[in-house]
């Protein structure tokens, strides 16, 4: 009986234990391979209710039926059977809109631009200082996704909207919510297209637009002219019945309805759609006399070093981010982390340094304390500063990655750099700025921006409507239509003053209408850290010798950044690096002439060793010949 | 607390022995068949006093009362007073070397002409600590080495030149 009870028990317990581990597997939605060789993507494309997209088999009549329409592929259920897509939506490129995640240092802002009323406004969700969440210019979630989605990879503010009150223009149930498209990052051939998905985007088609990007589809007609046509006819554009219609590509299906996509981790041709920054204007050149990145040309690509897990947090690889991110891994992928080693890392990979075969600086000549007081993107990012920053052009900014005809060197939002200034961690670093232009409401100190629509509807034809094509069309203001417009504004019922920000000031209007500059907070430039290209230590500042920052007229110190925008350059604030970082101009400017003396220092200083050494030696070498005359 | 008297005492020291030498008597420039310090030799050693009192407190200051490196208005007054205490002492050097030869008679005590040789020796390597730096001949951890050797070297010449100061004053009483 003792027996029976005892194997009774071990049969239970087994069956415990292998249901447990049931239930683990039942849990994961697929398998692992564990491996570093690329899985094959040869997959079946869902749609939003995660149904299988199948193709209707080839029809023998001669006379074939019309395609039945199809709902599009959406990649969230598709990509999400096997990838946690609630996981992946927590990274940074996702979590802006959230309340509960950290603003973060400050990085690159959404900027809305128009011409008419010569706005360039820097935009964040996340409430950089500098920066304005679209709910303060009221601006809904619906606008926002409308204004940036060419550049929007889905998620956030476009796939959870949370307007309050509701957009009543919003017609989300129209377009569907833009979903996280994990293809514009991951597809690893040329198949995805950006542009087609830009042009869906702007027809409002955002459930249908990862389809016709992927290549996947054919779509016709547009949410956009199913609204207008609804409010032609007075209709209520959300009971319309009507859809864009989506025709798949059969050659893109095998026999088995599996669709084949080129999954790869990101290429920097992937990243460089969003990020891509180029010099326009005096001091750019055409794009074969530039350089990449020096870690892309010897062979890395940007997610070498912007890391993540499936949690996609990237890490962005400045110092610091270990600490702030809480996880000492992360120390091991900045730029010292990498060249250098981390002191405090765990395990020796982390501790050596050297990671991915990084050489390691040895900054001859360089006295210890720049490493303390100056980013490694001081000397070695971004385009040789000169005596004033450059006009720099962005993926986000100017729609880089998208084919324009009109675009050019004067395109705004007006973006300079690099503007040496004090990063958060008090190092000197390099920066893109742009300064806002906008017009706003003064309560006190406090300018709130209106938008630009709110400004054309209320001063008209003060302003002439400016487009793409228009010729010098973000040129300045004159001060009369400054004035008209501020006067026009002043008219309307919204309470606050009316003011014009531009140029690192702000114009009021005094009673008898001439127009006041003063500062205000809200007309100081907006900047973020300016890390790539990066130069190779030959292209290094410092390569020439100490002359490259400490003399009178080095761009460091003494280059001159005005502020950019449509201002009249006359009127422009202007300051010196030096001046924008806080130092005292003394200070520096006698620094700088002191390093005239240098070289007479060292010739000195060697000339009186000498004369020490050989007085030293004179009288060793007499003291010895005494001391032999002493032993004979 | 320590590094504290350190630094008063060695203000202190210069200026007792910037005094003391002020009352010394001299015949004409150069000195006497008795040793006593011409003109010229007072004025070098009290030129090269105040160069080494300027560098003291500049760079011994800065390493005991600031959290960071010697930056800034410090550091162009030290780098200033640089060059003249390098003349100063190689001046110095010339002027007593021959008072502090083993078998010579004169104001120095062997003990003193130990001292000067030391302060002939430290002050070379304070010199090249901080020259070489400004050369590219050494990257980061030899920088660092040269900058620690500074540090020291620079506190032993000013601790020499304390006691030879204060030998001196005894030997005038």
């Amino acid at each position: 009986m003792k027996g029976t009870g005892l194997v009774l028990w071990v049969v239970c317990l087994g069956m415990i234990a292998s249901g447990a581990r049931a239930a683990e597997v039942a849990k994961k939605a697929h398998g692992e391979t564990g491996s570093r060789a690329a899985f094959s993507h040869r997959i079946m494309i869902l749609d939003e209710d995660g149904n299988g997209i199948n193709l209707p088999p080839p029809s023998a009549s001669t006379k074939p039926a019309p395609a039945p329409q199809m709902k599009p592929y959406a990649p969230a259920t598709t990509c999400g059977k096997c990838h946690d897509y609630a996981q992946i939506n927590t990274g940074w490129h996702f979590n802006y809109n959230r309340s509960d995640v950290p603003a973060g240092r400050p990085g690159e802002p959404w900027v809305l631009t128009d011409l008419t009323t010569r706005t360039q406004l820097p935009l964040s969700y996340r409430g950089w200082k500098g920066t304005w969440k679209p709910a303060d210019i009221g601006m809904s979630d619906w606008q926002f996704t409308l204004q940036f989605a060419a550049h929007l990879p889905g998620g956030g503010a476009s796939e959870t909207p949370a307007t309050q009150p509701v957009d009543k223009k919003a017609m989300w149930p129209l377009s569907g919510k833009l979903q996280n498209d994990c293809l514009i990052c991951h597809m690893g051939d040329s198949s995805y297209s950006t542009g087609d998905r830009e042009i869906q985007l702007r027809q409002q088609n955002f459930r249908y637009a990862p389809a016709r990007a992927a290549g996947l589809a054919s779509i016709t007609g547009s949410v956009s002219e199913i609204v207008s046509s609804a409010e032609e006819e007075g209709e209520d554009p959300l009971k319309s019945k009507r859809t864009p219609r989506m025709t798949y590509d059969a050659s893109r299906f095998s026999p088995d309805n599996r669709v084949f996509f080129e999954i790869r981790k990101s290429t920097p041709s992937n990243c460089y759609f969003c990020h891509t920054t180029t010099v326009v204007g005096p001091g750019s050149s055409e794009a074969w006399h530039t350089d990449q990145d020096v870690h892309l040309t010897s062979g890395m690509q940007c997610a070498d070093c912007h890391r993540h897990g499936l949690d996609h947090k990237i890490v962005r690889g400045y110092e610091g981010e270990a600490e702030v991110r809480k996880d000492p891994a992360a120390a091991a992928l900045t730029c010292r982390g990498c060249h250098y080693g981390d002191e405090h890392g765990e395990t020796p990979t982390v501790a050596l340094g050297g990671k991915l075969g990084a050489p390691h600086p040895e900054h001859k000549g360089l006295p210890p304390i720049h490493l303390e007081k100056l980013s490694c993107t001081a000397c070695h990012s971004g385009p040789w500063p000169g005596d004033k920053p450059v006009m720099l052009q962005t993926s986000l900014a100017h729609g880089l990655g998208l084919e324009s005809f009109t675009r050019n060197d004067k395109t705004p939002p007006y973006i300079v750099g690099p503007v040496f200034l004090r990063g958060e961690d008090g190092k000197i670093a390099p920066h893109k700025v742009i300064w806002p232009s906008f017009w706003g409401r003064l309560n006190g100190q406090t300018v709130t921006p209106l938008t630009p629509l709110a400004v054309r509807l209320a001063v008209k034809s003060l302003l002439p409507a400016m487009t793409e094509t228009t010729a010098d069309n973000f040129a300045p203001l004159s001060e009369d239509q400054i004035s008209k417009a501020l006067a026009a504004l002043a008219g309307q019922k919204d309470a606050g003053e009316p003011v014009y920000i531009v140029g690192g000031k702000m114009y009021r209007r005094t009673a008898d209408g001439k127009l006041t500059s003063e500062s205000n907070p809200a007309a100081e430039p907006y900047a973020w850290p300016l890390a790539h290209e990066i130069r190779p230590a030959p292209q290094a500042l410092g390569a020439r010798g100490c002359s490259d920052c400490h003399s009178t007229d080095s761009p460091i110190y003494f280059g001159t950044v005005a502020a950019a925008g449509p201002v009249d350059p006359n009127k422009a604030t202007v300051k010196a690096m030096y001046e924008l970082r806080g130092d005292s101009g003394v200070l520096a400017r006698t620094f700088a002439w002191s390093f005239t003396f240098r070289t007479m220092l060292k010739v000195i200083s060697v000339a009186s060793v000498a004369v020490l050494l050989g007085l030293l030696l004179a009288y060793i070498f007499g003291g010895l010949g005494g001391y032999r005359r002493i032993v004979r | 607390m320590t590094e504290i008297i350190l630094l008063i005492g060695l203000v202190a020291v210069l200026t007792m022995a910037a005094a003391q030498i002020s009352s010394m008597g001299g015949s004409a420039a150069a000195g006497d068949a008795e040793g006593r310090f011409s003109w010229w030799e007072k004025l070098v050693y009290g030129f090269t006093l105040l160069c080494v009192a300027v560098l003291a407190i500049t760079g011994i200051g800065s390493f005991l009362f600031s959290s960071s490196a010697m930056t800034g208005w410090t550091l162009m007054l030290h780098a200033t007073a640089a060059p003249p205490f390098a003349v100063g002492i190689a001046a110095l050097a010339l002027t007593w070397s021959n008072r502090c030869r083993g078998d010579a008679d004169g104001v120095f005590d062997p003990t003193q002409r130990v001292l000067f040789w030391l302060m002939v020796l430290t002050s070379i390597v304070v010199i090249l600590s901080a020259v070489i730096p400004m050369t590219p001949l050494f990257g980061t951890p030899g920088q660092e080495f040269l900058y620690h050797t500074h540090q020291y070297s620079s506190l032993t010449l000013a601790v020499i030149m304390i006691i030879q100061g204060l030998l001196l004053l005894r030997g005038r009483r």
